[in-house]
């Protein structure tokens, strides 16, 4: 077999590079096994936080990561608006992107005309963040940015039915996505 | 995520270092040994990479092991400098050699130990999963390329150059 040393230079090259390859793949794959191995699932500070609004009682869970407001009523044929029900705060010093979404509600939630929700950056006169969040559309106020160690409001627009009795309630249970 | 390195990230860095230096061994014309030395060099780097993740030993360890292992391929890239630089005798190639090879490989490996110690946090790209077979079959496949390669050194080349032939004393009449 003739193969000069130009040709047998070139194919060990072509051996080298090949080779080189599949080794780098493998050895990216076992630093990638290691990774998972080294990474267990740990324990963060929460970044945001709820806080109690001046309209309405607010309970808090633990680390303020859950909130229920306790307080709240609405009149019939007529819209009951809750400026400052609850606050967000964000305690990061970066900024995060959250999204109030509708969870469940149960009761008498036939005779609601609607309950919607509402971020604004103030409690008078601020810009709403997001779209509106309406529980009898079962939707969300979309993602919105809460900047680094500010404060947000959450506004509650409540319009029962005309015909709806005074022993009447429903619960509405809300989640905030961050990220 | 970023998150902090793994002694292993040294160790994958000293694999590549031994690699390029098999593959710059063949551009530069060294001894057929040494460039599969290298090589199997880099074999040998991952084979540690692997027992270290099987046996789980500390990462203490499996630093110190990886850290050998990188400064071993570290002091064979100065090795290979200086030997371009006496044996071919041109600047061009040494210095071009220092600047793309010694000096970026040395910098970016202490920086790799310097993040290593000081839990400095990376962000490094999520790769995909694979399987520990296929990584035993990518294993295997290199070693027939090898094996394929190692045959290929052992032909010898024959002289296509025409026999010498003896002059007579004194020439011909």
């Amino acid at each position: 077999m003739k193969i000069d040393n130009d040709k047998r230079k070139m194919l060990r090259l072509l051996c080298f590079l090949l080779s080189a390859l599949l080794v780098t793949t493998a050895s990216a794959a076992v630093y990638n096994y290691v990774y998972l191995q080294a990474s267990p699932i740990g324990v963060e500070v929460p970044k945001v936080r709820f806080v109690s609004g001046l309209d309405a009682v607010s309970t808090m869970g633990t680390n303020d990561t859950y909130a229920k407001i306790t307080t709240m009523a609405g009149w019939p044929n007529a819209t009951r608006v809750y400026e400052d029900a609850l606050r967000i705060e964000n305690l990061d010093n970066v900024d995060h992107t959250c999204d109030l979404m509708f969870d469940s509600w149960s009761g008498n939630t036939a005779n609601v005309t609607y309950i919607y929700v509402k971020i604004f950056n103030a409690t008078a006169g601020g810009t709403q963040q997001g779209s509106t969040l309406s529980v009898t559309a079962e939707n969300s106020t979309g993602p919105f940015n809460l900047p680094a160690t500010t404060i947000y409001c959450v506004q509650w627009e409540i319009k029962w039915n005309g015909d709806a009795l005074s022993t009447y309630t429903v619960d509405v249970a809300l989640k905030l996505k961050v990220t | 995520m970023a998150a902090p390195l793994l002694p292993e990230f040294i160790g994958v860095f000293g694999i590549d270092v031994f690699l390029v230096l098999s593959i710059l061994a063949c551009l530069f014309d060294f001894p057929v040994f040494l460039q599969y030395v290298y090589h199997i060099s880099a074999y040998v780097g991952f084979l540690q990479l692997w027992i270290g993740y099987v046996f789980a030993f500390s990462e203490e360890t499996r630093f110190l092991v990886c850290l050998a292992y990188l400064v071993i391929g570290l002091a064979n890239i100065v090795f290979v400098n200086g030997y371009i630089g006496v044996r071919d005798r041109k600047v061009l190639w040494t210095t071009s050699y220092l600047c793309c090879v010694t000096v970026p490989s040395t910098l970016i490996s202490f920086s790799a130990i310097s993040w290593y110690v000081n839990r400095v946090a990376i962000s490094l790209p999520s790769l995909p999963l694979i399987s520990p077979e296929v990584i035993a079959a990518i294993l295997l496949l290199c070693g027939i390329i090898l094996a394929i390669s190692v045959i290929l050194s052992a032909f010898r080349p024959e002289s296509h150059s025409p026999p010498v032939s003896k002059k007579r004393k004194g020439g011909e009449r």
